[in-house]
Parts: C-alpha cells; structure tokens; sequence
C-alpha cells in the first residue's frame, strides 16, 4: 500500500489545524485597533492577487510546452494556489477569533473583578467633584475607560459653563439595597449637587442593571422625566444591553448636552470600548464582518470548483465541491479615539452648589 | 441722691432684662412660625403634586379608551381614589391624630391604586409604541417618585417644628402663642406590600 499519499495528507491536515491554532493565539495577543472590514477584505484582495499570478504564472510557464504537458503543469500550479488560499482563510479567519476571544476574555475579566466589589451607597461613593470642579464622573469601580472618563467630564464641563447645570455622574457594580433612588436623593442631601437647585445626578448600577436619572428641582420643567427616559431608551439602554458601558455612558453624556443646548442629538454610531479605543458597532459591524467572511469562503470555493473541473481535476458533475471551513469571526476594531475638546477653564476648588431633589426623573433595569 | 441713682440703677436693668425677654422670646416666636412655615409648604407640595396628577390621568383615559382591551375598572379606582385624597383637606399645623390618620389612609389608597395602574400597561402591548401613552405612562411613574419625595421632606419638615416646639423652653410659649405639634405621614398598613418599586421597571 503506498503510505506516501495518506501520510502526506495526514500532515497537511495536521499543519492545517496547527496554522489555524497559531493564527488564534497570535490573535488574542493582537491589537485591537484594526477596522474590523481589513481581514476579510485584505483576504480577499490577497486571493484575487493570487489568481491573477496564477493565471500569467501558467500562461509563461506552459507556453512552450504540449497541450498534455500544459495541462498537468496547470494542475499542478493551480492545486497549489488552490492550497495557499485555503490556508490563508485559515490563518486570517483563525486570527479574527483569536482577537474575539481575547476581547470576550477582557469583558469576562473586568465582569469578574467587579462581582468582588463593593456595593456603593451615596456615604461611601468618591466624589471627585468636591476635590476638582472639573471632574463629574465617579467610577470607583473601573467600569469605564480612563479616556471615556474624560471625554464625559468634558462634556459635562460644557454643561456646566455654558448651561448652568452641575452634574454627577456615578457608575458602579453594585449599588447598596439595589436602589438607585436611594442613592440619588442621598448624593443630593450630602452633596446638595447644582446651583440654584439645576442640578443632575445620574446613578448607574451595572451589575444591579438598574440606573436612574435625576434633574434638580427647578431642572424638571427643562429636562422633563419624558426626556430622561427618552435619552435613557437611546443610548443608555442598548448600548448596557450590549455590554457596552463607555457607550452608554459617554452618549448618555453627550445626549444631555445636545438636548439641554438644543442641538443636534448625536448617533449611537461609535462605541467606547473598555481600552478607551473606538470601535464601530459591534452589532451591525460584527454581522456585516461575518458575512465579508462567508462571501471569501463561497466565492473562493467556487472559483477553486470551477477551476479544477476546467482542468480536469473534478469530473462535470454540476455541483460544487464542499470542504469545512472555520467559522468566521469579527472583532472588536477601532480607528483613532476622539472626544470633545476638553475646553472649559481649570477649576481648582471642589464642593457643589447647594442643589435639591423633589423627586422628579426617571430610572428602571435593563 | 443715692436712692435715686439706686432707683435709676433698677428701672435701667429692669428695662434691658425687658430688651433680652423680648428680643429672645421675638427669636424663639420667629424660629416656630419659620419651621411652620416649611412644615406647610412641604404639605402644600404633596397637594400639588396629587393635582399635577388628574392632567395625566385624564391624557391617559383618553387613550386607552381607544385601545381594545381597554378595562375601565382600573383607571377608574385610581380616579376616584385620587379625588378621595385630594379632598381630604385638613389643616396640618391644627389636626387631630384621626385627621391626619385618614388622611394618611387616602394618600395610601391611591398609591396602591396607581401602583396597579402603572402595571397593567403590559395589558395594552399595541400602545406601547404609542409616544403619548409612553410619555403619560412615565409622568405617572415619575410622580410616584415625587410624591415619596414630597412626603418625606414633609415629614423631615414636621420633625424639625415638632424639636423646635417642644424644647424647653420654647413649649412653655409655643401653647401661649397657638402652636400646636403637627402629625407626620405615615403610610398606612399593607402599602409597603403593594407599593410598586418603580427601580424593578425593565426596558425591553
């Protein structure tokens, strides 16, 4: 029995498997910046590259020869490329999960360290504003990016400077009893948050899923609980569904400002990821990367069918060939990372304003 | 000439001591009207609020009669309870217990009866989509929270006239002068049952 073949078809599989075991753990030590469209289209490119080469590399190299000949030199070149795409799908399709993996491990880490935390009422919450009067946000908790962070301080600056309205803005796992309200009309006993009662303390519970938003008492008619739960419902809502906290928060941020200053609302187009980097939609990016992916796969496996029955490798059945194929992925990707110019003029004292609460906003669980 | 100066000496003291009594006693009077006066508006706010109510009781009724399973049953007990509570008048600063008792009772009976309404919209899933129900729907869920807001300043308000009235030696003049001890709120019992957490609201 010839040993040769099988034993040679045994290894490929074997290097195959091993390629695509390599290419996801280059992928979970990879960078997450990239644009989540590159590998399926890079992919792409690279296999329509490789065609061409084939096509002229066996026009040049069976020119001279005999027809017979000629045939079983373009066999042999286009098995090969036929090999060299299905290994680069491979690899690329491999590291796009690597790199899923690794984003899914960072979510699964940072849910992880937040379960041992402690649970926040408005006694023991940090409040960088009483230190700095151009920090709204308290994230004991890391929930949120370093960059987020500022890029909503930001925002909440302009709110205050240009419109008056001294916010806190507080985002933890767990909050104590579970009630944000609570912990809202705490916040605004202690710390009394606006000046001349236009003040807005927003409370998310991540972990708990619970949140609720607070104007002041002579904030309501401006910013009625309609509002809130309409901001609440486009950018706070989808985007803590989807995991997603700095989108949430930064647009949630951002949505304020736009409706108090009367300007245009801004589209849940960009996320926030946890590395502080911007990504597109995960939803929608991930699904439309997904397909890229299945579309390469197809239109290659088609190419390669044809092909190989033109020159003689497959008999004319009609169908197509089919062979197994990882499963593509996307990723999380990011281009540059902006925010709103940090304007606003430095502020070095702390402390609020001496607002109240009546009771007004809105608040539920997702 | 001493027994004058002596007498002089006397009347000087006795008016300056007249001075302080009234000085002092103007302070401690002005102190229980101030706190009184906080008391009563803290009350007033609960009354508003009841009212602010009927607005969108009313936006609501209309809708839903538009809707096919419309149950009249529920927003009419809400209705008619908030009628109820609304029409209670007393005066806090000079109620009796049992006043402030049925009072109490009545502010009770329409939370639980709004409580009940702002749970059955799930009952009227065609209006969700609906931008009028949705935003009569969280006015109502909003003025529940305001309402547990408004009663608790009250109630804070209250204490702090109740300290003020009955130190000594502010209550040997607060009788004088006709300030009474108010009665905070208290929910009735059975209302912490049926009161709605309005944090467990989820979003679909």
């Amino acid at each position: 029995m010839n040993w040769k073949k099988p034993t040679l078809g045994c290894l490929g599989l074997l290097s195959f498997v091993a390629l695509g075991y390599y290419g996801i753990k280059l992928g979970e030590g990879g960078d997450f910046t990239m644009w989540p469209y590159i590998l399926p289209i890079g992919t792409a490119l690279a296999l329509i590259v490789m065609v061409i080469f084939g096509y002229l590399f066996t026009a040049r190299k069976t020119k001279d020869h005999k027809p017979k000949k000629q045939n079983a030199l373009a066999r042999r070149i286009w098995s090969y490329i036929f090999a060299l795409g299905f290994i680069l799908i491979n690899f690329t399709a491999c590291y796009n999960c690597g790199v899923n993996f690794a984003i899914s491990d960072q979510e699964e880490a940072v849910k992880t360290s937040l379960m041992d935390k402690p649970t926040w009422s408005a006694d023991n919450i940090p409040m960088p504003h009483m230190e700095d009067h151009s920090l709204y946000v308290s994230n004991p908790d890391d929930i949120l990016s370093e960059e987020v962070v500022d890029s909503i301080n930001s925002t909440l600056l302009t709110l205050d400077d240009e419109l008056g309205i001294e916010s806190a803005m507080v985002i933890v796992g767990h909050i104590e009893d579970d009630d944000p309200i609570a912990m809202v009309r705490g916040i605004y006993n202690k710390y009394k948050v606006g000046r001349d009662d236009r003040g807005l303390v927003i409370v998310v519970g991540y972990l708990d899923h619970s949140y609720f938003i607070a104007p002041g008492s002579n904030l309501e008619a401006e910013l009625t609980d309609a509002e809130t739960d309409y901001l609440a419902e486009t950018y706070l809502l989808p985007s803590m569904k989807a995991e997603q906290p700095d989108s949430g928060m930064l647009y949630l941020a951002r949505g304020i400002y736009a409706l108090m200053a009367d300007k245009e609302q801004p589209h849940m187009a960009t996320f926030q990821s946890r590395s502080g980097e911007r990504v597109d939609d995960f939803a929608d990016d991930a699904c439309s990367a997904y397909m890229c992916f299945f579309f390469v796969i197809l239109g290659w496996l088609i190419f390669t069918a044809f092909k190989m029955e033109s020159l003689g490798i497959l008999p004319n059945s009609g169908s197509y060939s089919s062979s197994s194929s990882r499963g593509s992925s996307s990723s999380y990707s990011s281009g540059s990372s902006s925010s709103y110019s940090s304007g606003g003029s430095s502020h070095s004292s702390g402390g609020y304003g001496g607002g109240s609460w009546s009771g007004g906003g809105s608040g539920g669980r997702w | 000439m001493d027994k004058k100066y002596i007498g002089l000496g006397c009347l000087g003291v006795l008016v300056l001591a007249v001075i302080i009594i009234f000085v002092w006693v103007k302070g401690m009077y002005n102190g229980m009207v101030s706190t009184q006066e906080e008391a009563k508006t803290a009350w007033s706010n609960i009354d508003v609020i009841l009212k602010r109510n009927q607005q969108n009781l009313n936006s609501l009724e209309n809708i839903l009669k538009g809707a096919v399973q419309y149950n009249e049953e529920t927003l009419k007990e809400v209705i008619e309870a908030r009628a109820k509570a609304t029409s209670i008048t007393i005066d806090p600063t000079n109620c009796t217990p049992d006043q402030m008792k049925q009072w109490s009772q009545a502010q009770g009976d329409f939370d639980r009866a709004l409580g009940r309404l702002l749970m059955v919209k799930e009952a009227y899933p065609e209006l969700q989509a609906n931008e009028h129900f949705r935003t009569v729907m969280v006015e109502l869920e909003g003025s529940v929270n305001r309402l547990s807001e408004a009663r608790r300043k009250y109630n804070e308000a209250v204490k702090t006239y109740n300290i003020k009235v009955r130190s000594f030696p502010n209550t040997i003049f607060a009788g004088m002068f006709g300030f009474n001890v108010m009665f905070p709120y208290e929910a009735p019992q059975g209302t912490e049952e049926d009161t709605t957490d309005f944090s467990g609201i989820v979003h679909e």
